[in-house]
């Protein structure tokens, strides 16, 4: 064992080459395309997968574990090629899937043992290592319990536990939040945000709940249909091209969300409530927004510029 | 006190070559089956037959003019015969035990509980994941029929006068010919149940279902056509007529071996073609 060194860390993780390269990655399932040409670069550090329900997110996670055949394009994940290093990136990536797949018959610290046993590491090792990340996940209190008698958050913890044994380098977590009361949800995204920004281990999470990608990564992929949306560092694209308002209203809305986009503007408002957000272009100054709100008899009660959130990138990103 | 406080470590070792990669799978299965009290039972339970015989063979080397009574000294008498009963009929019931007990759960219990991902996420390929499988009811088989049978020529060359080492030592290739066959073979057939289903008790009843098919069929067909080797349908039979070829002892038919032969590797093939479709279709594929 030893400890978490910048230098040591940085060759462990093998930046070298980057995170992940893909070209024009193409899955099919048959006749259904489930992943479109996805070309998208990352050279490290905390990932956000986001997409609707079947936007392709798994299959990319599959597609980049090299365990599916491409049936287009090419790419590398940690230097090595997804068409044909799929053992070697295997040896070197934890994966913690969506699905609640444990080992029947098991209890926490033999499920996690057995994982390291598989990737390779030697039985000793994987014993001494399996009791450390418990610990780090915060089962060693319940490490020598059945798993069929662990909660559904003491159960996602077990299988960050298991993809982090062997001390891989890139962390693939797929939907790790799912099942968490707040507080055992809030520990857990402090705990990928700590693996991810304080261990030298890069992090790919996969994840509709956009706030959870929001605390814990630093960049985004955004899959909508199979297709890439949008990628980049978070902080990036929420400061576009556009800028955010918390606005409120008095008056009917609908006249001014019509007249808004006339003139290319976007006004959403929540049900039952007279405040909303409006997303102008960079260069619209606040008068302009009095101007309209005049031009449509409305009283503008607040005007506030907001920063926009990850769901809002998400939702501009889906519209267009 | 937040969980990440409790520190992370790096680990620097070295992984193990992936020659074995399958082993902890296997050794996982053995120490979960197990485990069960009610395993144990019936795997003691399944070594009876063989218990029995040592016994009888011990017994009668302190009695010999006992075992030389003609009815008992069929019973007794070790050769070719012996071996070849002892392996693919009268440890068949243990067999089928060990298939149903250990076998049938294999693969469809990881199906039930999505643990394929947990497997394919590392860095395992299908043939490792299917080997410690096939590893794990292949060493209960063993315990099944190699061992005793090793076991049964240890206890008889150690307690008997008859022979000399050179008699007693051209039964031991047939004892290893004969538990590959019966092993690889139903390992598989049982591994390919267990692979069709995502429940133990359904992949039971699709193995016992296939078995008693084959047999029912044989009978059927060898009374209606009225060829007795058309019995050989039956995979237990068709195993019994090649162990009596390769302990060159009296054959139940007379046709070439090559037949019941080229029906067992046909066997054999197609669980292991259901096995590869199966695992491969669930899952992902192999890279």
């Amino acid at each position: 064992m030893s400890g978490a060194h910048p230098e040591e860390a940085m060759k462990h993780a093998g930046t070298q080459s980057g995170l992940i390269q893909l070209e024009n990655v193409k899955v099919s399932y048959g006749a259904f395309e489930a992943l479109k040409g996805v070309t998208v670069s990352m050279e490290g550090g905390a990932v956000g997968l986001l997409g609707p329900n079947g936007a392709g997110k798994s299959t990319l996670i599959k597609a980049i574990l090299g365990l599916m055949s491409l049936s287009g394009g090419r790419g590398t994940l940690l230097g090595g090629d997804i068409t044909r290093a799929g053992l070697e990136i295997r040896k070197r990536v934890g994966y913690s899937p969506e699905h609640d797949c444990h080992i029947p018959g098991m209890n926490g610290f033999e499920y996690v043992s057995y994982c390291g046993r598989m990737v390779g590491m030697p039985t000793k090792d994987a014993r001494r290592r399996a009791h450390e990340v418990l610990e780090y996940v915060g089962l060693g209190e319940a490490r020598y319990r059945p798993l069929d008698g662990y909660s559904t958050g003491m159960r996602q913890r077990a299988k960050i536990a298991q993809a982090l044994v062997h001390d891989p380098d890139l962390l693939i977590l797929d939907e790790p939040t799912n099942g968490f009361d707040p507080k055992g949800r809030e520990e857990v995204l402090d705990l990928i945000h700590d693996v991810s920004h304080n261990k030298d281990i890069h992090l790919i999470l996969s994840s509709h709940l956009l706030k959870d990608v929001e605390k814990t990564c630093d960049h985004v992929i955004l899959l909508k249909d199979g297709a890439l949306v949008r990628s980049g560092l978070i902080s990036e694209l929420k400061s576009s091209d556009e800028k955010v308002f918390n606005i409120e209203l008095r008056g009917p809305r609908e006249e001014f969300t019509a007249a808004a986009h006339k003139v290319g503007w976007r006004y959403e408002f929540k049900n039952g409530r007279s405040a909303g957000k409006l997303f102008v272009p960079a260069d619209v100054d606040t008068t302009a927004i009095f101007r309209l709100a005049r031009q449509v008899g409305l009283q503008l009660r607040m005007l506030v510029p907001a920063e926009e959130s990850l769901e809002d990138l998400f939702l501009k990103s889906l519209e267009d | 006190m937040p969980i990440y406080d409790q520190s992370y470590a790096h680990w620097d070792g070295e992984l193990e070559g992936r020659l074995l990669r399958w082993l902890p799978i296997t050794l996982n299965a053995i120490r979960l089956a197990f485990r069960s009290k009610l395993f144990l039972i019936v795997f003691c339970l399944s070594l009876a037959p063989f218990v029995f015989r040592v016994g009888m063979i011990y017994i009668f080397s302190f009695a010999p003019r006992l075992g030389s009574e003609p009815g008992i000294a069929k019973f007794v008498q070790i050769d070719g015969t012996f071996y070849c009963n002892f392996l693919v009929r009268d440890q068949f019931i243990s067999v089928v035990l060990m298939c149903l007990f250990v076998g049938c759960a294999q693969i469809a219990r990881d199906l039930k509980v999505r643990a394929l991902e947990i497997y394919f996420s590392k860095p395992l390929t299908l043939l490792d994941y299917l080997a410690g499988k096939f590893g794990a009811i292949g060493f209960f088989l063993l315990c099944m029929t190699l061992f005793p049978g090793l076991l049964l020529f240890v206890s008889d060359f150690l307690l008997s006068d008859e022979g000399t080492v050179a008699d007693q030592a051209q039964f031991i290739p047939g004892i290893l010919a004969t538990s590959a066959l019966v092993v690889s073979t139903l390992s598989l057939v049982v591994l390919a149940a267990s692979a069709l289903c995502r429940t133990t008790r359904n992949a039971a009843l699709v193995w016992i279902g296939f078995h008693l098919a084959l047999m029912i069929s044989g009978q059927i067909m060898a009374e209606i056509f009225r060829m007795p080797f058309l019995a050989m349908i039956d995979i237990r039979v068709s195993l019994q007529y090649l162990a009596q070829i390769v302990f060159d002892v009296e054959r139940d038919f007379q046709i070439p071996g090559i037949f019941p032969f080229l029906y067992i590797l046909l066997i054999n093939l197609s669980a292991g073609w259901v096995l590869l479709h199966r695992v491969r279709k669930v899952e992902a594929t192999e890279t």
